[in-house]
C-alpha cells in the first residue's frame, strides 16, 4: 500500500471503502441491501424533481420579506414557519436545491471527465506521459478542496463561481487516480490484447471498452464526490463565501437560524441543516450501492 | 541505516520541497493573476499613496522581473518574513505563531478522537457482523453527512446551553482548560473523520479476514484474540494509518468552518477573516502552512508503513 | 463621529436623563424598557470579572480607537485630556483646567502628579507626542481629520500645552474629552516603535487599569492601576478579563449561563431571555442612531432623488418589529434627542419634536426613481450575520429597492470583517449601502454633522455640499453652545434633505450585568469614561 493507491475524497478524508475493486464477494455495506439503496435513490430523484419543479411548487417568492410576520411558527400558511426577515421556509429550502445541486453537478460533472481523461490517459499512454500525469496529480494533491476553494476566493472574490472552479481543479486527481489504478488493471487484461490483435486502435478500444468498463467504478466515486461537494459548497456559503444572500441556500440559511436560536425558534437552522444532512447521506448510500454492485459483478 | 532507506528519504524529502517550491509559486503569483495590478490589488482600493506604493513595490520587489520577484519574496518567506498584516498591523510570521497553539491542539485533539472512535468501531463492525454491523455502519453513514457547521450548532445547544457541560466559547489556557474548551469543537471537527476511519478500518479488516494465511493460522490452532491482533489488525493497518495521515490537512482547512461556528481564534477563522477582508499576506501565508501540513504528514505516513508492515520496503512506488 | 457595527439593541431613546418607558412605541410591540444613566452602585470589591466583547480588537493603538469592542477596553486603560461624564457633561481630565484665550489658541493645564503604568511621570511632552501623531500620515490615524485645523500642538511648559488653530474649531477641545484626546508616554511609543498597541508592543496609559496582558484570540487581562491618581475612582475590580465572543448566541448564552459576568450591546433575539434570568439587562442612551449611510454616491445613489425615494420605500416599523423585537422607534434624523446634549435637555426635546415623521410612500417613491432615470439600476448592500438586525436591515432595504424598481443586491461580509468596512475603505469597494449605527463621543450634535463635511473619514460616500460646508465652518467657530446648537438645526436639515445616509431606527444600548456584578453606566459614554473603575460586587 501506497500513498498513491490510498482512497481518497477531496476534502482530504478518505473515500469510502465500498467503492474499491476486488473486495470479496459478500454483502459488504447496508447500501448494497435492496431497499436502503432504492430509498436513496427515491430520495435523491425526488430532490431533483423539487429542485426543478421550485417555481411551481413553492407557495411564495423565496425573497419576499414580510417583516410584519417575522418568526412565524408552522402553520397552514407556512407549513416550516417564517425566518427572521418573514420569508416563508419551505419556499427557500425548494429553492435552495437548486443552488444546492447545481454547484456540485458542475464540480463533480467536470472532474469526472477530466479525470478519466486523465487517468486513462497516463494508464494507456504509460511512460513519461504517465509519469507527468501522475505528478500533477500528486501536486494537486497537496490542496484540500476548500483550501483552494478559499484561496480563489481571496483572489476572485465571492460568489458561487471561483469555489466551483476551484473545486473542479481539486476533486480532479481524486477520479484520475482512481481511473488510472483501475484503467491499468484493465488494460493488462486478455481481451484488450485481443483487441489490438484484431488491429483496433488504441483510441477505440478505449472509447468502445476501457472507459465503458471503468465507467461503473467512477460513478459510485462520483456520487460520493457529489456530496461532499454539496456540504463543502454549503460550508463554504455558510462562511460567506460562496451563494451571497438574500439568494436562498442552505447553507445560508443554516447560517442566517442562529439569530433565531436564541428565541428558542429551531426551524429557520434545523430545516436547512436537515436538507443537507439527507441529501448528502443519499449520495453516500447511492455511491456505495454502485460500488457493491460493481463489486458483486466483478465476482 | 541502510543505503535504499537513504535514498528513499532523500528522494521523498526533494520531492516534498518540489511541490513546496510549486505552491509557493502558485501562492505568489495568486497576487499577479488577480485582475487590476499588483500594488491595487494588494491595497485593495485604499488610497494609493506614493510612500505605500514605495513600501508594497519594496516588499513585493514589484520594480524586479517576475521570476525574480518571486525568488526574491521566497527569500523573504524562507526567512520566515511574510510581510505585515494589513488589518492586524503586526508582522504576518507573529500573528501566525499566536494563533497556531490553538489550531494545533484542536486538529491533534480531534485526531485522537478520530483514531480511537474510528479503530473502535472500525474493529467493532468487522468482528461483529449482523446487527452491530448495521448499527455501526448506519451511525458512520450519518456521521460522516454531518457537516461541521451543523454538528457545531446542535453541540452547543445541548451540551453547552441546555446542559451547560461545556463552555460556549473561547480556547482556554493551560491543558486541562484548553481541552475542555475544545471539546465540542474537536467533536464537530471529528465526526466526519471518524465515520470515514471506521468504515476504512472495517474494510481493511474484513480484507484481511479473508485472506488465507487468517485461515491458516487459525487452522494451527493460534487463539483467536492473537489471530486478530498479530495477523488481522497487525496487516490492517497500512491503510489506516495512510487515512488518518492523509486527513491532516484536510482538518487543518476544515478548522476555519469549526473555529468560526465555535468562536474559536485560531488559524482557522484568522484564514477566514484574512479573505473577507482581503489580508492577502495572511492568506499567502496560510495556504502555504497548510500545504506544507500535508507534505509533512504524508512523509510521516510513508516513513511508519515500513514499521508496520514489514513487508513493504521502503521506496517501492507501486505495489 | 463614530458609525460602526453596532450589534446593538434598540429604544426609543429619550433624551439623555430622562427615563422612559416604551409605551409610545410607534410599532406597538408592547416591549417596555427604561433608559437608564447608571445601574446600583457597587457594593464591594471583586477579585475578578468576565466581560464580554463581539470582537477581539485588532489592535490597542489609540490611533485605531474608532469601534466598540477597542473603545470598551481601552476607556480604562488610557484617558484623555477630558473627560465625558457619564451624564454626557465634558470635565476636567488629564488636563486639570484649559483655557481658550483667542478662537485659535487652546491651552492645556495638566494635573500634577499623574504616573503613567510603567511609573514614569506624565508630563507636557507626552501630550504633545500622543497628539501629533495623529497628524502623521504614516500612522495613518482613524482621527487625522479631528486635528485637521491645527497648526502646532507646542510645550509651553513642563505641564501646560498650547494648541494653535488654522481656522476656529470648538469641536477640537470637545473631542479631547474622546478617544481623540488620549494620552501615552512619549517613551513608550518610541521605544515600542511598530509595534506599539499590538499583543507584543502593548500600551502605557495613566488609566486606572494597566494592560496585564493580550493573549491574542483568547483575551485581554487589565490590573487595577494601584496608584491611580483619581482617588473618586479608584477600581474596585482587581483583575478585569475581557473575551471576544462574536457569535450573538454564544455570547447571549455565555451570560445567561454566567460564565461571563458583564457585556455591552447585545443581541436583540436574546433580550426576552435576558430579562427574564438572574441577572439585570440594562438600556443606555445613545447619541446616534441606525441609519444606512450611502457608501457610493458615483452609482445609482448619486441622485439624491433616488435616495429619498429608497428612504420613503422602507419599512421602518416593520424593521424595529422584526429586526429588534420591538426594542426601538423608527428613527427621524441620524441624531436623536439624546445626542443634543449641549442644550437643555427640553430644548434638545424641541428640536427633534419638529422634525416631520418619516412617512412610507412606496408609489410617490417610485415616481421619483423613474424621474431620476434610475429604474432597474443597480444598488449593492453589504450584510452580515454578525447581528440580525443587520441582516433583517439589509433585506428590508433590498425589498423597499426592490418595490419601487432597483435592482438591488446583498453582499455578505463575514463577521468578523464587518468593522473593517467603516475603518478601510477599501473593504466597501463596491458597495453603495451599509447598516451603522452612529454616535457622537462627545455631548455635541455637531460632532455628528461635521463628519459629513467633504473630506471627512466618516463621510463614507464622500458627499459633498458647499453650503453645508460653509455653515459647519460657521458652527465650528461658535462658542456658544445655544448658537451652536441653532446652526447644528440648519445642518440637520440639509443632512435630511439631502441624505448622505437614511436614518432608520433609534435603539438603546444594552448592557447585561450578571447577578454578581454592578456599578456600571448603561450609556455610550462608556466607549470613553473609564466605566470599569465603578464595576464592582452587587452584594
Amino acid at each position: 500500500m501506497t500513498a498513491s493507491a490510498t482512497p481518497l475524497v477531496p476534502g482530504g478524508a478518505p473515500r469510502l471503502p465500498g467503492a474499491r475493486r476486488g473486495a470479496p464477494g459478500r454483502i459488504r455495506t447496508l447500501a448494497a441491501q435492496g431497499p436502503l439503496f432504492t430509498a436513496a435513490v427515491v430520495v435523491l430523484a425526488l430532490l431533483v424533481l423539487l429542485a426543478v419543479f421550485a417555481p411551481l411548487l413553492a407557495p411564495y417568492d423565496p425573497n419576499a420579506i414580510n417583516l410584519k410576520n417575522s418568526l412565524a411558527g408552522s402553520g397552514p400558511d407556512h407549513w416550516l414557519g417564517t425566518d427572521q426577515s418573514g420569508r416563508d421556509i419551505l419556499s427557500r429550502l425548494l429553492y435552495g436545491a437548486r443552488t444546492g445541486l447545481l454547484g456540485p453537478l458542475a464540480v463533480v460533472g467536470v472532474s469526472t471527465v477530466l479525470g478519466i481523461v486523465m487517468g486513462v490517459v497516463a494508464a494507456w499512454r504509460g511512460g513519461w506521459v504517465d509519469s507527468l500525469l501522475s505528478r500533477s496529480m500528486d501536486l494537486l494533491f497537496a490542496f484540500p478542496a476548500m483550501l483552494l476553494a478559499i484561496l480563489c476566493v481571496a483572489v476572485f472574490g465571492t460568489g458561487l463561481t471561483a469555489p466551483v472552479i476551484a473545486m473542479m481543479v481539486a476533486y480532479t486527481p481524486y477520479v484520475g487516480r482512481l481511473v488510472r489504478a483501475i484503467a491499468r488493471q484493465e488494460k493488462s487484461r486478455p481481451y484488450i490484447e485481443s483487441y489490438r490483435v484484431q488491429g483496433w486502435s488504441g483510441w477505440s478500444i478505449c472509447v468502445r471498452h476501457l472507459i465503458p468498463n471503468i465507467t461503473p467504478t467512477v460513478l459510485a466515486q462520483s456520487a460520493i464526490n457529489f456530496g461532499y461537494a454539496l456540504m463543502e459548497l454549503a460550508g463554504l456559503s455558510f462562511l460567506g463565501f460562496g451563494v451571497q444572500a438574500p439568494t436562498a441556500d442552505w447553507g445560508v440559511m443554516v447560517s442566517e437560524g442562529q439569530g433565531p436560536l436564541l428565541k428558542d425558534v429551531m426551524l429557520p437552522a434545523l430545516a436547512p441543516a436537515t436538507a443537507i444532512v439527507i441529501a448528502v447521506v443519499a449520495f453516500g448510500i447511492v455511491g456505495e450501492g454502485l460500488a457493491d454492485r460493481v463489486a458483486k459483478r466483478e465476482r | 541505516m541502510s543505503r535504499s532507506l537513504l535514498r528513499f528519504l532523500l528522494g521523498r524529502v526533494v520531492g516534498l520541497v518540489l511541490v513546496l517550491l510549486v505552491t509557493s509559486f502558485v501562492v505568489f503569483s495568486a497576487v499577479h493573476l488577480a485582475p487590476g495590478d499588483p500594488v491595487s490589488f494588494l491595497m485593495r482600493g485604499r488610497p494609493v499613496t506614493p510612500e505605500a506604493r514605495a513600501a508594497l513595490t519594496a516588499q513585493y520587489h514589484l520594480d524586479e522581473p517576475f521570476l525574480n520577484q518571486y525568488f526574491m519574496w521566497l527569500g523573504d518567506v524562507l526567512g520566515g518574513d511574510f510581510g505585515r498584516s494589513v488589518q492586524f498591523r503586526q508582522d504576518v510570521g507573529d500573528l501566525v505563531a499566536q494563533k497556531l497553539p490553538i489550531t494545533a491542539f484542536l486538529v491533534v485533539y480531534a485526531m485522537v478522537l478520530v483514531t480511537v472512535v474510528g479503530l473502535a468501531l472500525g474493529i467493532l463492525s468487522a468482528l461483529r457482523p449482523g446487527l452491530v454491523d448495521k448499527l455501526v455502519l448506519a451511525w458512520t453513514g450519518t456521521s460522516i453527512a454531518i457537516p461541521s457547521y451543523i454538528a457545531a450548532t446542535v453541540l452547543t445547544s445541548v451540551f453547552a446551553v441546555k446542559l451547560g457541560w461545556f463552555p460556549l466559547y473561547g480556547a482556554g489556557e493551560g491543558f486541562t482548560d484548553r481541552l475542555w474548551h475544545l471539546t465540542l469543537p474537536a467533536v464537530a471537527l471529528a465526526l466526519t473523520f471518524a465515520g470515514l476511519l471506521a468504515r476504512v478500518t472495517r474494510s481493511a479488516m474484513l480484507d484481511e479476514l479473508s485472506r488465507e494465511h487468517v485461515e491458516v493460522a487459525r487452522s494451527r490452532g493460534v487463539p483467536e484474540g492473537q489471530v486478530i491482533v498479530r495477523h488481522v489488525l497487525r496487516n490492517a493497518l497500512g491503510p489506516i494509518v495512510t487515512v488518518v495521515g492523509t486527513m491532516v490537512a484536510g482538518m487543518l482547512v476544515a478548522t476555519s468552518i469549526v473555529e468560526t461556528a465555535f468562536s474559536v481564534k485560531g488559524v482557522g477563522s484568522l484564514l477566514v477573516n484574512s479573505v473577507t477582508v482581503k489580508d492577502f499576506p495572511v492568506v499567502q501565508a496560510l495556504t502555504l502552512l497548510v500545504v506544507a501540513a500535508f507534505l509533512v504528514a504524508n512523509l510521516v505516513v510513508d516513513l511508519l508503513q515500513p514499521l508496520i508492515d514489514p513487508r513493504l520496503a521502503l521506496g517501492g512506488d507501486e505495489k | 463621529m463614530l458609525r460602526t457595527a453596532a450589534l446593538a439593541a434598540v429604544a426609543a431613546l429619550v433624551a439623555a436623563g430622562c427615563s422612559g418607558g416604551g409605551g409610545d412605541n410607534s410599532s406597538g410591540s408592547g416591549a417596555a424598557f427604561d433608559v437608564t444613566i447608571d445601574t446600583p452602585a457597587a457594593k464591594g470589591p471583586l477579585d475578578k470579572v468576565k466581560w464580554s466583547l463581539y470582537a477581539e480588537p485588532q489592535t490597542l493603538d489609540y490611533a485605531y480607537a474608532f469601534d466598540f469592542p477597542i473603545n470598551t477596553v481601552l476607556a480604562n486603560v488610557c484617558e484623555n485630556l477630558l473627560r465625558v461624564t457619564p451624564d454626557l457633561k465634558i470635565s476636567p481630565g488629564l488636563a486639570s483646567k484649559y483655557t481658550n484665550p483667542d478662537p485659535l489658541t487652546w491651552v492645556y493645564t495638566l494635573r500634577e502628579g499623574v504616573k503613567f503604568h510603567d511609573g514614569t511621570p506624565m508630563a507636557a511632552k507626552d501630550v504633545v507626542a500622543s497628539l501629533t501623531r495623529h497628524a502623521d500620515p504614516e500612522v495613518g490615524s482613524s482621527y487625522s481629520t479631528v486635528f485637521k485645523d491645527v497648526a502646532s500642538i507646542t510645550e509651553t511648559g513642563p505641564l501646560e500645552v498650547t494648541i494653535k488653530l488654522t481656522r476656529p474649531n470648538v469641536l477640537l477641545n470637545e473631542q479631547l474629552s474622546a478617544s481623540p484626546g488620549i494620552v501615552e508616554s512619549a517613551d513608550f511609543l518610541a521605544k515600542a516603535g511598530k509595534d506599539y498597541g499590538n499583543p507584543q508592543g502593548g500600551v502605557n496609559c495613566t488609566g486606572p487599569f494597566s494592560l496585564e496582558e493580550w493573549k491574542p484570540g483568547t483575551s485581554i487581562t487589565l490590573k487595577k492601576n494601584d496608584a491611580y491618581w483619581d482617588s473618586t475612582l479608584a477600581p474596585k475590580t482587581s483583575e478585569l478579563e475581557f473575551v471576544f465572543i462574536q457569535d450573538p448566541s454564544a455570547r447571549a448564552n455565555a451570560l445567561l449561563t454566567g460564565e461571563v459576568d458583564g457585556g455591552y450591546l447585545l443581541p436583540t433575539t436574546s433580550f426576552d431571555k435576558l430579562h427574564a434570568s438572574d441577572g439585570k439587562l440594562y438600556f443606555g442612551a445613545i447619541t446616534g442612531s441606525y441609519s444606512a449611510a450611502v457608501t457610493n454616491l458615483k452609482g445609482a445613489l448619486g441622485d439624491r432623488r433616488v435616495r429619498q425615494a429608497l428612504s420613503m420605500a422602507i419599512d421602518r416599523d416593520g424593521m424595529v418589529q422584526a429586526a429588534l423585537n420591538g426594542y426601538g422607534a423608527p428613527a427621524k434624523a441620524p441624531v436623536p434627542a439624546a445626542g443634543w446634549a449641549t442644550v437643555p435637555a427640553e430644548r434638545a426635546q424641541t428640536i427633534h419634536n419638529s422634525l416631520p415623521a418619516i412617512t412610507q410612500d412606496p408609489a410617490a417613491a417610485k415616481k421619483l426613481v423613474e424621474e431620476a432615470g434610475a429604474d432597474g439600476k443597480k444598488v449593492v448592500v453589504a450584510t452580515s450575520n454578525l447581528a440580525p438586525e443587520i441582516s433583517v436591515a439589509a433585506n428590508a432595504i433590498q425589498a423597499a429597492g426592490k418595490e419601487i424598481g432597483l435592482d438591488v443586491e446583498l453582499r455578505t461580509i463575514a463577521p468578523d470583517a464587518y468593522t473593517a468596512l467603516f475603518t478601510d475603505p477599501a473593504t466597501r469597494e463596491g458597495i453603495d449601502v451599509l447598516v451603522t449605527s452612529g454616535y457622537d463621543m462627545t455631548p455635541d450634535p455637531l460632532e455628528f454633522y461635521a463628519a459629513l463635511q467633504t473630506g471627512e473619514f466618516a463621510n463614507y460616500g464622500n458627499w459633498s455640499n458647499p453650503e453645508y460646508d460653509q455653515l459647519v465652518k460657521e458652527a465650528l467657530g461658535t462658542t456658544d453652545p445655544a448658537a451652536r446648537a441653532e446652526l447644528t438645526v440648519k445642518l440637520q436639515e440639509i443632512a435630511l434633505r439631502e441624505l448622505p445616509g437614511i436614518p432608520l431606527w433609534d435603539s438603546p444600548m444594552s448592557l447585561y450585568l450578571g447577578k454578581r456584578v454592578t456599578g456600571v453606566t448603561p450609556n455610550i459614554t462608556h466607549l470613553s469614561y473609564p466605566w470599569a473603575a465603578t464595576l464592582g460586587s452587587a452584594n
